[in-house]
């Protein structure tokens, strides 16, 4: 029944994903284009891999990468731009998918790939690669109205507002997630410890 | 401090104390407190030398020493307003160096740790990630410094966004380089020649023992 859930979850996810993907594009917005695709490929990742492995214990993040698309679907496609860039709506959906995205991607690094983290180092991979993520934005964005004739960015203050609140409020997502991680599994040792001494 | 490594860092200071009392003589408060800043940061190699926290290699002291003068120089002589290709050399040659020493701080990690294995491969993604958060960090200083202080050190958009790009390209260098190096070259054995066992047992401490994330 899990597993089910699990799969369907999935597949409306990708569907969203992949709708977004279509709607950056046709938007010229190639960042959220790439974004969506690469949640997309996450996804993808656990049912074609010839390893059978779990899922990374953190895949249940994944839904979150939608949140811009989803806003984006119900708000309409009216502009070249959904949801403004200067808005706080953009800034705080944008942190919280890009994390999302990063997390997932650092625990599927561990999972597939010949390298290991523990929790320290995983974490602090995430932000150094979510603010890697934030920061290209700037590049992308401003080539993009440069070449393709989009209107993602409007000035050097607008840029560096976005990269401060989304560095600070990445910083606490990471803080928070690690914090969290670290207690759960306390208590997950507790228990088994007290499950230990009982039986 | 080995021998080659303190004479670079000496020939610098040197180079940088000049520059020092130029500024000085022109009433240049920014350019004097930029090169003093400069100039302490030459010595924590020598430092963390003495101290027997870690011998640098003689490249990665040049580095660093050829990154601070380039920065002084551009202050000095204005090239960082006259000349366009002065900042992103100064931004490619600190990333470059940086690199490396993000590519020593992963070896720490994977060589001296239980619990983190690195493969050669993955360093050029973890060096190019961390040298373009480095970036970040380092814009946001230069935005919070024109700010609250009226410098003019983030000159436009296209400056912060071409510096992103220039940073990228330096991790992706450092990256490969790394990779090169080690290809050819023992990891355990440039480890040993660091003499870092207490920088080592920094990391170890911090990131050593703990279970596997996934």
């Amino acid at each position: 029944m899990r597993r089910t859930l699990a799969t369907l979850a999935s597949l409306i996810t990708a569907i969203i994903l992949l709708n977004g993907a279509g709607a950056a594009l046709f938007r010229g917005d190639i960042y959220w284009a790439v974004v969506a695709i690469w949640s997309f490929a996450l996804i993808l990742l656990p049912f074609i891999s010839r390893r059978r492995i779990d899922r990374a214990s953190v895949h249940w993040m994944v839904p979150f990468t939608i949140l811009p698309y989803l806003i984006g679907l119900m708000v309409g496609i009216s502009d070249r731009v959904v949801i403004p860039t200067t808005s706080d709506l953009y800034w705080l959906l944008s942190s919280i998918a890009i994390f999302s995205l990063c997390l997932v991607t650092v625990a599927d690094i561990g999972s597939y790939s010949r390298m290991r983290m523990n929790l320290n180092f995983a974490m602090i991979t995430t932000f150094i690669l979510y603010e890697t993520v934030i920061i290209v934005q700037g590049p992308v964005y401003y080539y993009s109205d440069l070449w393709m004739g989009t209107d993602l960015v409007h000035g050097n203050t607008d840029l560096m507002a976005y990269v401060i609140f989304t560095t600070v409020f990445g910083l606490v997502m990471t803080v928070v997630f690690n914090y969290t991680v670290k207690r759960t599994r306390l208590v997950e040792n507790i228990d088994d410890e007290v499950d230990g001494e009982s039986s | 401090m080995r021998p080659l490594a303190l004479t670079i860092t000496v020939i610098f200071s040197t180079a940088l104390i000049g520059l020092l009392i130029f500024s000085l003589i022109q009433g240049d408060v920014y350019g004097a407190a930029t090169e003093l800043v400069c100039l302490l940061l030459l010595w924590v190699p020598t430092i963390l030398a003495t101290k027997d926290y870690i011998q640098m290699p003689w490249p990665i002291v040049l580095g660093i020493a050829l990154a601070l003068f380039l920065h002084s120089m551009g202050l000095v002589t204005d090239w960082y307003n006259t000349t366009f290709v002065w900042d992103k050399i100064t931004h490619l040659v600190s990333g470059v160096i940086l690199g490396s020493l993000v590519a020593i701080e992963l070896l720490f990690l994977d060589r001296r740790t239980e619990s983190i294995e690195i493969p050669t491969i993955w360093f050029v993604f973890l060096i190019t990630i961390m040298i373009l958060t480095m970036e970040a960090a380092w814009e946001i200083v230069e935005f919070t410094f024109d700010h609250a202080l009226g410098t003019n050190m983030q000159h436009s958009l296209v400056d912060t966004v071409n510096d992103v790009l220039t940073n990228a390209i330096s991790g992706i260098v450092a990256g490969l380089g790394v990779v090169y190096y080690l290809s050819r070259s023992s990891a355990e054995e440039f480890l040993s020649n660091l003499r870092a066992e207490k920088m080592i047992q920094w990391f170890a401490v911090r990131f050593g023992r703990q279970t596997r994330f996934r």
